[in-house]
């Protein structure tokens, strides 16, 4: 979906990004990561054209982007940043509207659109279509400023630290938020984040970057198993024990119900399970029957190699 | 504060000064301050000048905005950065020159009367204009102009979207103020011969006739009172009560 084959880039004579060449598949949800100045944010900007290499090509779709006009690859590729920039003298609603109004839609689909995409980031569209953003708090903007990058249905999102201005109760909904609209969209995403939580947490591929060159790339297991020192370092020693507290155990529970396994609760998350497994020195924990899913149970075999 | 809340002080002064300057209320009061006798200007002589005057000192404002706001939006796009330093400076010297100058050097090219003073006008006015263009739109957040340009505007929509709308408030407060400023400046263009509601102070100077001095500052006050409450209700409230209500 999105390609970078051999990229550099050179502010003038400082260098943000060295011979990198990545590609990121289609419905991926692909993490940078990487310490400040190491060129993230100019990998992310190549995509949409608000930087253009020194050398290499960006291909996205297949295509060269310099062979698209810029206004018009923009349009079709949603953009999210840490400060949202939505505009102060629009209403919530105009500044969802912002690029299907570029586009030319029809006032009515305009409308329509302007409410799924506020329900979809559940914010009420009769409360907030007429405000200003003044009017909103922190999280809220960045929810509107999702929904305004998604409302002309890129097929590409690219988001710059997108949750680092909010408080982290925002930011856990926030995530959780994206979490669902990747999996109900299928959207190919591209998100900078200097949280080691937040990339474990979202990444199907994580990429690691350095002074401008990719010291690892690949699935987020991998990457944490292979990666050495200085991603270690960078994501924290204990960064995947902390990330189990984010995925709830019901994800990776197979449908086998072990009646004599120790019990968990129904919302239990894959950190209580690993928990209970060590204090009860068992490989096996249950899942009950709750509204979220039926009996099921969870081994550690499952819980390591983090299989669904 | 609305606009119209806004604009109630200054028209209400406007009446109260346009009514002090009128002959009848002029002469009265004169004559109820034991000053003597005189003639007061007439009214329909009064109201002709204010016409010249406030055509003189909107032809000055009108000027110095076109100009202002032009070469403001020429100076901060890419293409214009390097002429903003000129730019500045020569604003900068237009307005150092005292408008009677100016005035004195269009004599050979305009003559004697409007002309060389709505020159004057514009020259004086220029600068602010200019410079509160230029402070406004330098001071648009980059976050914003970078969302722009990540949505797909184009340089021109990107101009007409967010860079004029939010610069607006503060560019039309500098109109604001230099139509005030040049409404109480086009007096002096009586100096020059330009028949405005400065040729009854200045004839009443020579002539030593005080009540025609009176009736010209009051009626010139009245105007620039006028300008201020017809450009709040025009224009938008002060940026600052603006900002809370809009
Ligand atoms: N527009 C620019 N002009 C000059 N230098 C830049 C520009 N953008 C980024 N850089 C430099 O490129 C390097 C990488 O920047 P960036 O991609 O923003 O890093 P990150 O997002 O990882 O913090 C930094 O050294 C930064 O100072
Ligand atoms: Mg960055």
């Amino acid at each position: 979906m999105i390609a970078f084959d051999g990229i550099s880039v050179r502010f003038g004579g400082a260098t943000a990004l060295d011979g990198v060449t990545e590609e990121v598949a289609e419905g991926e949800l692909c993490v940078l990561v990487g310490p400040s100045g190491s060129g993230k944010s100019t990998l992310l900007r190549l995509v949409n054209r608000l930087v253009e290499p020194t050398e290499g090509a960006v291909r996205v779709r297949g295509v060269d982007v310099r062979a698209v006009e810029a206004a018009r690859l923009r349009r079709s590729i949603g953009y999210v940043i840490q400060s949202v920039g939505l505009f102060p003298h629009r209403t919530v609603a105009r500044n969802v509207a912002t690029v299907p109004r570029l586009l030319g839609w029809p006032e009515a689909r305009i409308e329509a659109r302007v409410r799924e995409m506020l329900a979809l980031v559940r914010l009420d569209p009769a409360e907030f279509a007429s405000r200003r953003p003044r009017e909103l708090s922190g999280g809220q903007a960045q929810r509107v400023g999702i929904a305004r990058a998604l409302a002309a249905d890129p097929d590409i999102l690219l988001m710059d630290e997108p949750f680092g201005a909010v408080d982290p109760i925002a930011r856990r909904d926030l995530r959780a938020e994206l979490r669902r609209i990747h999996a109900a969209t299928g959207k190919t995403i591209l998100l900078v984040t200097h949280d080691p939580g937040e990339a474990i947490e979202l990444a199907s591929r994580l990429v690691v970057l350095r002074d401008g060159r990719v010291v690892a790339s690949g699935g987020p297991s991998e990457v944490l198993g292979g990666g050495g020192a200085f991603v270690r370092a960078l994501l924290g020693g204990d960064a995947a024990l902390r990330a189990l507290s984010l995925v709830p155990a019901r994800r990776l529970a197979e449908p086998d119900p072990a009646p004599d396994a120790p019990a968990l609760a129904a919302d239990a998350t894959l950190q209580d399970a690993l928990s209970l497994m060590i204090e009860s020195r068992r490989t096996r924990v249950r899942l009950p029957a709750a509204e979220s899913g039926a009996e099921a149970s969870l081994s550690l075999a499952r819980l390591v190699e983090r299989r669904p | 504060m609305t606009r119209f809340q806004a604009a109630r002080g200054p028209l209400a002064l406007a009446l109260a000064l346009g009514l002090l300057a009128h002959p009848g209320v002029a002469g009265t009061l004169w004559g109820a301050l034991g000053q003597g006798r005189v003639v007061p200007v007439p009214a329909a002589r009064l109201a002709a000048l204010a016409g010249q005057h406030a055509l003189v000192a909107g032809l000055g404002v009108l000027g110095a905005a076109v100009l202002g706001i032009g070469l403001g939006l020429v100076v901060t796009r890419p293409a214009g950065r390097p002429l903003r330093r000129l730019v500045e400076t020569v604003g900068a010297g237009l307005q150092a020159i005292p408008p009677v100058v100016v005035v004195a050097l269009a004599f050979p090219a305009l003559g004697f009367g409007l002309a060389p003073t709505a020159l004057a006008l514009v020259a004086y006015a220029v600068l602010p204009i200019l410079r509160a263009t230029m402070d406004a739109l330098d001071t648009v957040p980059q976050d914003l102009r970078e969302a722009a340009r990540a949505m797909g505007l184009t340089p021109l929509q990107r101009l007409r979207e967010v860079d004029l709308p939010l610069a607006a408030p503060v560019v039309a407060g500098a109109v604001r103020t230099a139509a005030v400023l040049a409404v109480a400046t086009a007096a002096v263009g009586a100096l020059a011969g330009a028949a405005t509601l400065g040729t009854p102070i200045v004839i009443g100077l020579q002539t030593q006739n005080t009540l025609s001095v009176l009736q010209g500052a009051a009626a010139t006050a009245s105007l620039a009172f006028l300008a201020e409450g017809g450009l709040v209700l025009a224009l938008g409230a002060p940026a600052r009560a603006a900002r809370a209500t809009a």
